[in-house]
This record gives structure tokens, C-alpha cells and sequence, in this order.
């Protein structure tokens, strides 16, 4: 063998060496390639939870309407323009080169779109960056409530602008803004995900949620559901497609029970004054809710700050005063008297009482009549008429307080609405844990509140304070309404503020020759001469009515309190609406009161005449046009 | 034929950076594909301008390579460090004329290779001293561009080089018994090896326990779960700190050891799990659409993952393949050639493509850390596919000598040694091997 075949046989097994070295190497790269490949379904499901992420998508909120279905807080579009980063970057760009293309696109369109200084916010390269920083595959919001004017000229340019694109947000706008505003309620925004998903909703949207009033008690209602959306978003949190959609569910529309011209008359009614109003049909719908702070409170077309410095200061008094203002009823609690005197048959309409101006209740211990000569003999409906003390004080030493207090709670005094009414119907009422209870001065309640020696004890005067609606009995101005009523339909219905809460009422063991005399009082009080309500007449309307006047404090605290109760109209079987007015550091409910509510009254009669198309058209407010407001 | 499998590895390549580099609706275009397109037909020009190219009589085959040697190794490598573009961690690439830039270690490896096999077998008939001299010589021209392509902080490169001039000298000098036992000793230390780097990724649960026990939250438990920190790595691997020429070393070592083996380590691997066996298609694997694998390297470092992505283990096995082509066909034009040195360029060569492609491949598979070297012919890179195209048209060079082409088609001697008769290779006298290390 020459040393050239010797030399490329041994070339030669290197060679088959090489390549057997080579080509195990290669072989066990296949092997673990394939022990790899065979773990697809768990890489791609371990990819797919990394590579997705839930964004909400915000929902139409359903409008809060009065009680023909006439739209009060709605919802609207409002257009704003969005830069998408997604379509401007490239994915290898580094935050400050993408940084420098959005905010060139972003000078280039504000250019092109002349803007205008109310409409356009400038936008700093520092927003920018918080944005980029943030990584959020959500569109960069550049400027809202973009005017028609500028849409149209955006639509111009458009093509030359792919990373910009026209966004449809919603607003809140509140018609009527200054009417019911504390019923009605205002949203706030919030950044919530869907029901449910909210946990792990990566991108919450930014969306409206219920703050006060309506809008926040119904806010589940109203609100409805938020869609969602599984984004793809790429290394760097960029959206690059969608998987799935679960499309928003709109939210039911909330109608109220209110009616926008009483509402607006109520508010008149109280103008000037620092008190409540209710105005109520005998089903339990309430057609009004007025307070004095209508005037005082910020209307719906002011802003967030307004009334979140509004809602600071006056949140501990409750959000109204129609449910939460808690005054002494004086003498409209007299009615429950009566009614149990009657009841139990302690005396007849007819039955006489001697006032002597006075009761006395100890050797220096008396409880005057407001006419010091004495009223002399009267009758249950003299009583009522003139209001007369003595009579009811007289009248409960001879009820006893435990029949008085009886009564009072049938008749729902320091209850909440729609509470202990075993009846079909739904209970309680939706108002029930916005309203305060009240309570009513019984010897328990006098046991717990004043905890110390004789104070503690119950004593003969402590029942006629019970009878005349002194001391501590506490009624809220929908409480006096519902009692009111049930003296009118002998029913206690559950006031109702929603047109879809079912009615609900309870018969009272009251008979109708009991609940009639006393409306024959009550009818005396506004249509005699000397009736304590003859300033709330009304021609050609029988109006039945009881004042009260109830005084607290002492010394230079004296203050009164007064009400005014009323049945329209005052004949028991054709009772439609009742009313129930309270005002505070007056001095008369009949002289202080009854005017405001003769005007209410007459307004109502006007009303009633009206067919519904004209009740729909809205009233001439101050405001008396739509007044939007922003709330994105 | 011979250029079949690496044009059709280059057609692949070329597919895979368009379909990496026309992004998603929106995003602008990236041209990398068709540099790469350009870079290949340049590289087919260098290819067959070597092959064929003829050269004046006086110019022997030892005084080109030295020519070579100069230039790449010496004067492009020594420019690089003076003048070059500083990227990551390294200062590797030369700017021509702002147009492009060049890699000249790609360069250097082949023209160092071809260097060291004219050198070694240019000492026949010599002496032993001098026989002795040259190959001590031989051993300094590996070392001075390992040491330069090492000061550009381009480990990869100079690990490449060194193992293909190493294979080169190490195969001159003993002879293949002993090679084969060298490998039979050598192959089954890999298996305790790799049992090691297994447990450190996968500690046992009570050094788990410890370490969190230890407080060590987040990030850095998990660098400790390997049970090296990277401080601990780093204290034996870069011992001028973080300063030194080996700074990035702890960092990828670290990773490489840890469970999750570092983002693009993670990325990497799961491309090759989600292709699967055939593949999620041509352009619709999401990992590499949706940039987890940073785009930056997708058609450079993890050009196999993209293919693996797209289309499952039957593609990358195909690329395989076509190397292991390729690699036969290195070895076969070396075996057939003539010349010894052109022997002993061929197995350098194969092996240099050998360790492009094992490394590459591994960094995906996570058997080697990542260290950033590209698939011969598959993978974007000017400088790589240019320098392999020329290594081929070398051996070609080489072959053709043998076969009488360039003479034939030139119409001349092409006045390399060795070939003193242009009638054909058929009388040329093989010059015997060198005596050092040969039984003789």
C-alpha cells in the first residue's frame, strides 16, 4: 500500500468518524426536539393565558325616567379622538421613538383639526409617556366632545391618520337638572370590569356608576353589564387582535314615580323655607318629593366637585329631608288620638270635654292650651278644628298611652316604609334603607334613652306629650303622608318612588265611622271659619287637612316646627292624593303653611284636568331646557 | 449540486425573515429580507469569483491564504476594535460607507481556517525542526484572532474558531485510532454533564424550601433555584467584575442554569413546543408573530424556533437534513480533493458549519446557553452566509484543482502548488503528511 492510499484511508475514517460524530449530535437534537414538540397542548394553553388579557367594554346605562317614561338622566354619545399606539408603533420601537411618533401624529392632527381652546386639551409629551408606561392596549384618549365641526374635518384627513380613530363614549345629560336632583341622583365614574370578572379584568373600563339618589339605588338596574373583550396583545402589551367578545348588556330604564310638574310646583311651594314636602297618590306612588335644600343644593348641570362638596357637608342629615328630616309631629299626631279614642270607644264624635286652657299634671306642673281663655266644651270636631290641647290631653289620660302609641305605629309612625305589612306585594319598600324610622315616646323608649333615676319613669304629662306630638317623638314628612293617608283610604300602603315596585297596602282595624269623623274634623279645619288651616282653602275643592306646631328648645333656642297635613280631596271615598308639608322655625302651620299649600292645591287641580300628553310636556323651570352634562 | 442544499437552506432563510419582517397590518415593513436575498446572491458572486476565479501565475495557494490572514485577521479584526460600531455588549461590526455593516470574525474564522490548513500542510519534506516551528507557528495564527475576536466580546465566535482550528491541527497530528478513542472517552463525559445541568435547573424541593425559606423573593429565588446565584457564577466565570471582558457571562450562565432559562430562553423553547410536529403554518406561529420572541432576534439567533414554529419538527428536521447534506458534502470534496490541505480545510470547514448548527439548534432546545450564533445559510446575517458561501467556494477551489475545471475553463494553470501540470490532477504527485505525531 503506497502512503497516498494509506493517507486517504485514513482521511477516509476520519471522515466516517466526522460524520458518525456529527451525525449523533444531529440525531439527538431530533430526539429532544421531539420530546419538546410533544408538549404542544400545554405550551399552547400556557401561551394563550400569557398572551390574553380581559378588557370591559363599556355598556349603555339605562335612563332614569319620571313616571310617563319621559327620559330624565340619559345617556348620550360623545365623540372623542383616540390615538391607537398599537397601529403607530412598530414593535421593535423603543418607548422613546414610539413616544416621538405619537406625539408627532398627535401635533400633525392638532394642526390639521384647527383646534379651538375650549375643546382642545394640550396634550404634553409627560401624558403621553404615562400612557406608554402604562401599557395599556387601550386607546390613548387625545380629546373629548369633539364637536360636529371638527368630526367632519376629522373625516377629511382621516386617511392620513391611521392611528386615530373617532370613539364613542358616553355622557350623562340631565334634563330638568334642577328638579328632584336629589332623588334623581348623578353617576360618577369608576373603573369597574363585568360582574363577575372584575377580579381579573386586566382593563377595567373607566364607565359610569351610581352616586347618590336614584342612580345609585337602582345602579345594578341601570347600569347593566359590561361587556368583555380577550385581547391578543403582543410582548409589549400592545393590542394585536381580539379572540372573543361577550357584547355589553344595556341596563333597564328606572321610571320614578315622580311627576315633573308637581315636583316643580312642590319645590315652589317651598321656596324660601327649610323644610320638606310630600306629595302622594292613596296607592303609596309618590308624585313629589320636595325639600328646601332644592334651592340650596347644586343643580344636576353642576359639576362633580360641586356636589361632592355639597354631599361633605349635608351627607349626616341624609340625602333628603322628605325622608330623613325627623321633627316632632305636634298636632297632627292628635289624628291618631282620636282615632284611638274612637276605636276603643272611649268616646264619640259627639262626646264633650271641657278646656279650661290648661291640664294640669302636678302642684306646679301644667300643660297649656294655645288659647289660654279655654276653648270651653267641644266636640272631637271642634277639637280638631281649633286643635284644641286640653281636649286631646284630656282624652288621652283617658285612651292611656299604650292605645295612643298603638295606633301610632299602625298607622306608621316610627316605622320604615313598607315595614311589618305581612301582606303579598313586596316588602319592604326600595326607600326603606334611605329613610330614617322615627320613633315614637313610650315608656320603653323613654327606659332606653334617658337611663337615670325618675327622668327614666313614665309619668301622666309624658302621655300627654305622646298625644299632643311633644317630646320625643320623632315623624319624618313621608311618615305624616302615609299616616295621613291611612286616615284617608284606612289602608297603610308602602310608598312607593319606582313605577315597578308593586303596590302593597294593609287594611287597619279602623272602622269607617271612626276614620269619617275624623275627617269630618279634618274638613272643618280647612272650610270653617275658624279652622286652624282656613289659609289652604280652595274653591270649589273639599280639602281636608290638621295643622301642627311642635316647639323645641328653650330660651333663645326656642324655635317651632310646623306641619301641615292634607287629604285632596277631603271626601273618603274619592281621597286621591295626600300631602304632608313640614317646615322648620316657623311659627303656624296653618298661617305659615296653608297658602303655599293652597297654591299646590290649585296647581294640582289644574293638573288633573290635563290629558297625559300635556302632563308629559315638561314644566318652564328656570332651567326649563335640557342642560347637559359631562361625565367622561 | 453541491450548492443545492445550501441555496435551498438560503430559500428558507429568506422565507422565514419575510415572514418575521412584514409585520401585522399597521406596522411598517422591515427590509431585512431583502437584504438577505441581496446577501445571497452576494455570496453566491464571492462563492463562485473563489472558485473560479484565476489568479496570476507567481501567486501560490499558501501566499493567497496568507493574503487572507492578513487582511481579516489582522488588519479588519485590529479595525474593528479601533473603529468599529459599539452594539450590546461588543464593538463587532465595521460600517461600509453607512450602507451596511460587516462582521469581520465571520471572515476571520474562514480565512484563519484556510491560513492554518496551508500552514500545517506546507511541511512536507521539511525538517523537523522547522516542521516543529511551523506548526508551533500555526498554533499562534489560532491564537492571535481568538484573542482579537475575544477582545471585540464575541465569545461565540471565538469558540467556534478555536474548536474548527483545533479539530483541524488536532486531526494532523494523531492519527484516527486515536481520534476515535479520544471521541469514545469524550462522548459519555457529556452524559454526567448533562445530568448536572439538570438537577441545578431542577433542585430538589427541600433546597427550594431553603431558599425560600431564606426570604429570597421573586426574581432572585428563582436565579437560586438553579443553586447558583449569579454572583457565584459570575465570581468564576468573570473575575474582572462586571467591567471585564466577561461581564455578560454570569447573566447567561445564570440563566441558562435557572428553570425558566431567561425570556428569550422561555420564548425559544416554547416555539418549538407549540409547532409541535408539523407546525402551526407559514407565518402563523403566535409567539413569533406577536413578538415574544423578540423580533430583534427572530430571523438572527432563533431562525430554527421560527422554523420549528412554523413548520413543526418535520421542518426543522428538514433543515437538519440539508446541513447533514451539506456537512457529507464538505467532507466528500475534502476526501476526493487532492490536496491534504484541502482535506484539512474540509473537516475544519464541516465542523465549523457542524458547531453553527448544534449550538444553534441547542440554544433553542436549551442544551447550550444562548450565545448568539446563527444557522449557516438559514439565518439573517450578511457576514455569515458571504463567509460560508466562500468557505464552500474554497473547497471548491480545491476540488476543481483536483478535477481540472479551473484549468479547463481558464485555459491556464490558476498557479497554486502543486499543480505544476495543467494536462490534469492526474499526474500530480500527493506531497506526503508531516512526519510530527504520525508513527513513522
Amino acid at each position: 500500500m503506497t502512503s497516498s492510499e494509506s493517507q486517504r484511508r485514513q482521511a477516509a475514517m476520519v471522515a466516517v468518524l466526522a460524520g458518525a460524530v456529527m451525525g449523533s449530535a444531529l440525531l439527538f437534537a431530533a430526539v429532544v426536539h421531539a420530546r419538546q414538540a410533544s408538549r404542544r397542548e400545554t405550551a399552547l394553553r400556557t401561551f394563550e393565558r400569557d398572551a390574553a388579557r380581559l378588557a370591559s367594554v363599556w355598556t349603555y346605562r339605562a335612563p332614569v325616567c319620571d313616571r310617563y317614561r319621559t327620559p330624565l338622566n340619559v345617556t348620550v354619545p360623545e365623540y372623542a379622538l383616540a390615538v391607537d399606539v398599537s397601529r403607530l408603533r412598530d414593535i421593535r420601537d423603543t418607548r422613546r421613538r414610539t413616544l416621538d411618533l405619537v406625539e408627532a401624529e398627535v401635533s400633525r392632527l392638532a394642526i390639521e383639526l384647527w383646534p379651538r381652546e375650549a375643546q382642545f386639551r394640550r396634550i404634553s409629551r409627560d401624558d403621553l409617556e404615562a400612557h406608554l408606561v402604562r401599557a395599556s392596549p387601550m386607546p390613548f384618549i387625545l380629546w373629548r366632545n369633539v364637536d360636529t365641526d371638527t368630526v367632519q374635518r376629522w373625516l377629511m384627513v382621516r386617511d392620513d391618520h391611521p392611528g386615530v380613530t373617532l370613539l364613542p363614549l358616553p355622557k350623562r345629560v340631565y334634563h330638568l337638572p334642577d328638579l328632584a336632583a336629589a332623588v334623581r341622583g348623578r353617576t360618577c365614574l369608576t373603573r369597574r370590569g363585568a360582574p363577575g370578572v372584575s377580579s381579573h379584568c386586566d382593563f377595567p373600563d373607566l364607565t359610569m356608576a351610581g352616586w347618590f339618589g336614584a342612580e345609585a339605588w337602582r345602579d345594578a338596574d341601570l347600569s347593566g353589564t359590561p361587556g368583555v373583550e380577550q385581547l391578543v396583545l403582543d410582548a409589549v402589551l400592545f393590542r394585536q387582535g381580539t379572540v372573543r367578545r361577550a357584547d355589553p348588556e344595556v341596563g333597564e330604564p328606572v321610571c320614578l314615580t315622580l311627576d315633573m310638574h308637581i315636583q316643580h310646583w312642590a319645590q315652589e311651594a317651598l321656596r324660601g323655607l327649610r323644610g320638606a314636602l310630600v306629595v302622594m297618590r292613596t296607592d303609596g306612588q309618590i308624585l313629589a318629593l320636595a325639600d328646601s335644600d332644592d334651592g340650596v343644593r347644586p343643580t344636576l348641570a353642576e359639576g362633580t366637585e360641586a356636589w361632592r362638596q355639597w354631599l361633605r357637608g349635608n351627607r349626616r342629615d341624609g340625602i333628603h329631608r322628605c325622608l330623613n328630616d325627623q321633627t316632632p309631629p305636634g298636632s297632627i299626631a292628635k289624628l291618631a288620638v282620636a282615632l284611638a279614642a274612637l276605636d276603643a270607644g272611649v268616646i264619640t264624635p259627639e262626646t264633650r270635654i271641657e278646656c279650661r286652657g290648661c291640664v294640669p299634671y302636678g302642684p306646679h306642673t301644667v300643660i297649656a292650651c294655645h288659647k289660654a281663655s279655654g276653648h270651653g266644651s267641644l266636640t272631637l270636631y271642634e277639637a280638631l278644628r281649633v286643635s284644641c290641647n286640653a281636649y286631646f290631653l284630656t282624652l288621652a289620660e283617658r285612651v292611656g298611652w299604650e292605645r295612643i302609641a298603638e295606633m301610632m305605629k299602625e298607622l306608621g309612625l316610627g316605622q320604615l316604609p313598607g315595614e311589618d305589612m305581612d301582606v303579598p306585594g313586596g316588602v319592604p319598600s326600595r326607600l326603606a334603607p334611605l329613610c330614617s324610622r322615627g320613633a315614637i315616646y313610650t315608656p320603653a323608649y323613654k327606659r332606653e334613652h334617658y337611663e337615670t333615676g325618675v327622668e327614666a319613669l313614665w309619668r301622666p304629662i309624658d302621655t300627654g306629650f305622646l298625644a299632643i306630638g311633644q317630646a320625643d317623638t320623632q315623624v319624618t314628612p313621608l311618615q305624616a303622608a302615609v299616616m295621613v293617608n291611612a286616615v284617608a283610604t284606612g289602608k297603610r300602603v308602602k310608598p312607593r318612588l319606582f313605577l315597578d315596585e308593586p303596590y302593597a297596602a294593609r287594611d287597619l282595624r279602623l272602622s269607617v265611622a271612626s276614620r269619617e269623623a275624623v275627617l269630618q274634623g279634618m274638613r272643618q279645619v280647612v272650610h270653617h271659619p275658624n279652622g286652624t288651616a282656613r289659609t289652604a282653602r280652595v274653591e270649589d275643592v273639599v280639602l281636608a287637612s290638621k295643622t301642627g306646631t311642635a316647639e323645641r328648645g328653650s330660651g333663645a333656642a326656642y324655635r317651632k316646627d310646623v306641619w301641615l297635613v292634607a287629604i285632596y280631596p277631603g271626601d273618603a271615598p274619592a281621597a286621591r292624593i295626600v300631602l304632608a308639608a313640614m317646615a322648620h322655625d316657623l311659627s303656624s302651620g296653618g298661617r305659615d303653611l296653608g297658602p303655599r299649600i293652597a297654591e299646590l292645591v290649585t296647581a294640582i287641580k289644574e293638573w288633573e284636568m290635563w290629558t297625559d300628553d300635556q302632563r308629559r310636556q315638561w314644566p318652564g323651570t328656570a332651567d326649563g331646557e335640557a342642560v347637559c352634562q359631562a361625565q367622561r | 449540486m453541491r450548492l443545492l442544499p445550501p441555496l435551498l437552506l438560503c430559500l428558507i432563510g429568506i422565507l422565514l425573515t419575510y415572514g418575521v419582517c412584514v409585520p401585522l397590518a399597521g406596522a411598517p415593513e422591515r427590509l431585512y429580507w431583502r437584504r438577505q436575498v441581496f446577501f445571497v446572491i452576494l455570496g453566491l458572486g464571492v462563492y463562485f469569483v473563489v472558485a473560479r476565479a484565476s489568479l496570476p501565475r507567481r501567486w501560490s495557494a499558501g501566499m493567497s491564504a496568507a493574503a487572507c490572514y492578513g487582511v481579516f485577521c489582522g488588519l479588519l479584526l485590529v479595525l474593528v476594535l479601533l473603529v468599529g460600531r459599539s452594539t450590546g455588549n461588543g464593538r463587532r461590526w465595521l460600517s461600509v460607507f453607512g450602507l451596511t455593516t460587516v462582521q469581520p470574525a465571520e471572515f476571520a474564522k474562514i480565512a484563519g481556517l484556510w491560513a492554518l490548513a496551508e500552514l500545517v500542510n506546507s511541511t512536507s519534506g521539511l525538517r523537523p525542526a522547522e516542521a516543529l516551528r511551523r506548526h508551533l507557528l500555526a498554533c499562534v495564527a489560532v491564537a492571535v484572532p481568538a484573542a482579537l475576536i475575544v477582545l471585540e466580546r464575541s465569545l461565540g465566535n471565538a469558540f467556534l474558531f478555536c474548536a474548527a482550528a483545533g479539530v483541524l491541527l488536532v486531526s494532523r497530528w494523531l492519527s484516527w485510532q486515536t481520534l476515535l478513542a479520544g471521541v469514545l472517552i469524550a462522548v459519555p463525559l457529556l452524559l454526567p454533564l448533562g445530568v448536572t445541568v439538570h438537577r441545578l435547573r431542577h433542585p430538589p424541593l427541600a433546597v427550594q424550601a431553603e431558599h425560600l425559606a431564606e426570604g429570597r423573593a421573586g426574581i432572585e429565588a428563582r436565579e437560586r433555584a438553579c443553586g447558583l446565584s449569579q454572583r457565584e457564577v459570575g465570581s468564576v466565570l468573570a473575575p474582572g467584575g462586571s467591567e471585564g471582558l466577561f461581564s455578560h457571562c454570569p447573566a447567561r450562565f445564570s440563566c441558562y442554569l435557572s428553570r425558566e432559562g431567561g425570556w428569550n430562553a422561555e420564548q425559544a423553547s416554547r416555539c418549538i413546543q407549540i409547532g409541535g410536529y408539523t407546525g402551526c403554518g407559514y407565518r402563523r406561529g403566535r409567539v413569533t408573530i406577536l413578538g415574544y420572541l423578540p423580533r430583534t432576534v427572530q430571523h438572527t439567533d432563533f431562525a430554527y424556533c421560527v422554523l420549528s414554529e412554523s413548520l413543526g419538527l418535520a421542518g426543522g428536521m428538514a433543515a437538519l437534513a440539508l446541513v447533514a447534506t451539506i456537512l457529507g458534502t464538505i467532507l466528500w470534496n475534502g476526501l476526493r480533493s487532492a490536496s491534504p490541505a484541502a482535506w484539512s480545510f474540509a473537516t475544519a470547514l464541516a465542523v465549523l458549519v457542524f458547531l453553527h448548527t448544534a449550538i444553534h439548534v441547542g440554544m433553542g432546545l436549551r442544551l447550550v446557553p444562548i450565545i448568539g450564533v446563527p444557522f449557516p445559510f438559514l439565518s439573517y446575517g450578511g457576514s455569515v452566509t458571504v463567509s460560508m458561501f466562500a468557505g464552500l467556494g474554497l473547497l471548491a477551489r480545491y476540488s476543481a484543482q483536483r478535477d481540472g475545471i479551473p484549468m479547463a475553463a481558464a485555459g491556464k494553470a490558476d498557479g497554486w502548488p502543486g499543480t505544476p501540470d495543467p494536462a490534469g490532477a492526474r499526474s500530480y504527485r500527493q506531497p506526503e503528511l508531516p512526519p510530527i505525531g504520525a508513527a513513522r
